[in-house]
């Protein structure tokens, strides 16, 4: 026996797997590692949801408890969709293999995993739509990049499906347009087919089915917190303000992701729309049904999207409002902005929005009747509608994070960037790649926001985390602004692990600190009760 | 202070050195670590060449490897969130000293010296590596129920808001199997 084989050297004696393989990437294989992937959906909510092949099962036992013809039904499944969505057939057929889209997604960048290259992750799907729709997949199979499906391919699609956020950055690059986040949906939908979801959809999304909103809040539940914002706002600012829920015949229907009213620190962000809307006079009505403007059936199903949104426009009915305002939520604009009006529409009962303290028309919504607040405060500002003492948020050095929906899905880049300048003194700007069209995502959209995967969630959010690193070594940033629920909830942790120092808040926040209410008490503090600046020591005598 | 003549193979060594963190990777996305220089773009990549080259100039050039800390921590932080196990994550130390020997000839007793010196100093530094990992590891765990806290903020304050049926549970394999 020779001395190096009694003895290893660490390298051997690590490197086991440690110089991976290189793997031809028809080869299907995946290892279901602890932190790295999501529970299966609980068949209770199954249930609820009406959903086929109930059953428990998890991603790491060998045996999936598929149907016997679940191979069948995917094919099937997978056809009926080539059929519909003429946009998925273009995707299936022109992609050209020329890798601009390779290196852009933050998974793959984060992970160095080619399979979340998302030409590859699309291949997944492509490669059997080869064997078995198109004539030369069927005859040369794997030489004309065929795959047949077996159960190991669709495991790999499981783990690489919900490796995506549907953030749609890969399609910025791609030449042709192809999107694989709706390669990614569709992969997901089939899946669905033969009972295999993760429960951080599922159940959110049948809690949204009963109640009206994902956290299962029912009304009553759902008037205490605002009735209890209005308190804690009363107590900042001195003010009592009124809102209403349910109220017929109010002007404007309000629509806010649920996570507004119970996350930290979506709740801070809440109160800055309680305070807006009670200063401008604004005649709105919340709905305690349509008590969620976020939409986990988008990460689901088309179906299910269809479903959980339906309560939006017949609540807009149900209360005889003009039309809808939505808050800080990025994927309930996806919904909103690019399917609601052929979904659930078209809503001609409803008015084009048109603010009722400027004037301004929102053409823009002409169809869909529905507008962002960033739209709707930002044209307040631009009519100096609004007393703001900037002042009172210089504690905050402040940059942006461009959520993805409402920045690559509706091209919501300026308001946002308008409404901070004017509420705030210290605003810094991310380097030009990784903002605007080409925002990084954080990491945990499209319901991957839970926390058995956040090992995960960490890697794909390294290249938004790392460009935050840059604007806080350069320019001393200590809040990370985002206009969406899930950005809220999740982007703090992101902070602390690779840039410690940085805290997550919301617009309206901001405009909550800055906006000068009339006859509003002296404030100490900002929403948070931290003291505002120079009433430091006051508070701590 | 290490000697002239290892003084001079300080590029070689560091270009071996990132090469074998590289290796660590799949030889499909080695291309990209190695050549996209965008620091916002390949932060993996970045992060490897910037911190393997401060961690060489310090040992090199004889410095207090306790400011290496940061490096360290920006090199392992991002291992341990990768698909590596503990030994992985930290190997790439010990890498180096293989590639430090085999880059040089020990001539004297006083080469031995330096050498053996440099190889307790690296010692030192994966010590630290461990360290680092482990703290990477444990953070993790405390952000996930960070997270679950900051989700129900309001709910603490007011707890029968929700209704019983369906919350979220069986969000978690032993619930829900
Ligand atoms: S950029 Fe478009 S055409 Fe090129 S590989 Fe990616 S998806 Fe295919
Ligand atoms: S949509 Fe986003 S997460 Fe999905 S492949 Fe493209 S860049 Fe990656």
């Amino acid at each position: 026996m020779t001395m190096s084989k009694k003895h290893p050297k660490p390298e051997e004696l690590v490197a086991i797997d440690y110089q991976p393989r290189r793997r031809d990437w028809m080869d299907p294989h995946v290892e279901f590692r602890k932190g790295t992937f999501n529970y299966s959906a609980n068949p209770k909510s199954m249930e609820y949801l009406g959903l086929p092949f109930v059953r428990k099962w998890q991603p790491t036992e060998d045996d999936w408890k598929l149907p016997p013809n679940w191979k069948e039904i995917i094919l099937n499944g997978l056809r009926e969709r080539i059929d519909r969505f003429r946009s998925l057939r273009i995707f299936m057929d022109i992609c050209v293999r020329c890798g601009a889209c390779a290196d852009k997604c933050h998974f793959y960048i984060g992970s160095g995993d080619p399979k979340n290259m998302p030409v590859l992750r699309a291949e997944l799907l492509r490669s059997v739509y080869r064997k078995d729709f198109t004539t030369a997949g069927k005859i040369l199979g794997k030489l004309a990049g065929g795959r047949e499906l077996t159960i190991p391919v669709l495991k790999e699609w499981f783990y690489y499906f919900y490796q995506c956020t549907e953030c749609r950055r890969c399609s910025v690059f791609c030449p042709y347009g192809i999107d694989t986040a709706e390669i990614t949906i569709i992969g997901r939908e089939l899946l669905n087919l033969v009972g295999i979801g993760i429960d951080w959809i599922t159940t959110p999304a049948a809690n949204c089915f009963r109640t009206g909103n994902h956290l299962g809040i029912q009304p009553h539940g759902f008037k205490d917190s605002v009735d209890f914002a209005a308190d804690d706002l009363e107590d900042i600012t001195g003010i009592k303000v009124n809102p209403s829920v349910n109220r017929k015949g109010a002007e404007v229907l309000f629509v806010v992701p649920s996570a507004d009213y119970f996350g930290d620190p979506h709740y801070f962000g809440f109160l800055g729309y309680l305070a807006l809307f009670h200063e401008i006079g604004l005649d709105y009505t919340f709905s305690a049904f349509a008590s969620e403007g976020g939409n986990f059936g988008l990460f689901h199903s088309h179906e299910m999207m269809k479903r959980l949104n339906a309560k939006i426009y017949a609540e807009a009915k149900r209360l005889g409002v003009k039309y809808i305002i939505g808050g800080e939520c990025g994927h309930m604009w996806r919904v909103l902005h690019q399917y609601m009006d052929t979904m659930n529409g078209p809503a001609d009962f409803l008015e084009v929005p048109k603010s009722p303290v400027t004037g301004t028309v929102f053409e823009n919504a002409r169809s869909t009747k529905m507008i962002h607040i960033a739209e709707f405060t930002a044209d307040l500002i631009k009519h100096r509608k609004l007393k703001l003492d900037p002042h009172r948020n210089d504690n905050h050095r402040i940059t942006f994070h461009d959520s993805c929906n409402p920045a690559r899905a509706m091209g919501l880049l300026e308001e946002p960037r308008y409404i901070l300048k004017n509420v705030c003194n210290h605003f810094y700007e991310m380097p030009e790649n990784t903002i605007r069209e080409q925002t990084f995502c954080c990491g945990s959209g499209s319901g991957l926001g839970t926390d058995e995967n956040l090992e995960m969630r960490l890697r794909g959010g390294f290249p938004r985390a790392n460009a935050v690193r840059y604007v806080h070594e350069n320019h001393g940033v200590n809040l990370l602004v985002c206009i969406c629920a899930i950005d809220k909830a999740t982007l703090p942790g992101l902070m602390d692990f690779w840039v410690p120092g940085v805290s997550v808040g919301g617009l309206h926040e901001l405009v909550g600190n800055a906006l000068v209410m009339k006859g509003e008490k002296e404030r100490d503090n900002d929403f948070r009760g931290t003291p505002l600046p120079g009433k430091e020591e006051k508070v701590h005598v | 202070m290490i000697g002239d003549s290892l003084l001079k193979k300080k590029e070689t060594v560091l270009d071996k050195w990132r090469k074998a963190i590289i290796a660590s990777y799949s030889p499909d996305a080695s291309l990209f670590l190695r050549n996209q220089k965008n620091q916002f773009a390949n932060p993996v990549g970045f992060t490897i060449e910037k911190e393997t080259a401060e961690i060489v100039q310090t040992l090199f050039d004889g410095g207090d490897i306790e400011t290496l800390a940061i490096s360290l921590d920006r090199l392992i932080r991002i291992r341990s969130v990768q698909d590596f196990t503990p030994s992985q994550a930290t190997l790439f130390l010990f890498q180096l000293k293989r590639i430090i020997r085999e880059e040089t000839t020990v001539e004297s007793a006083e080469d031995y010296q330096k050498m053996a010196a440099l190889e307790e100093r690296i010692d030192s530094l994966a010590l630290l590596a461990f360290d680092i990992y482990s703290r990477c590891r444990e953070q993790i765990y405390d952000l996930r129920l960070k997270e679950i806290k900051a989700r129900a903020f309001r709910i603490m304050k007011d707890s029968d808001l929700i209704s019983l049926d369906i919350k979220q549970e069986g969000n978690s394999p032993h619930e829900n199997t």
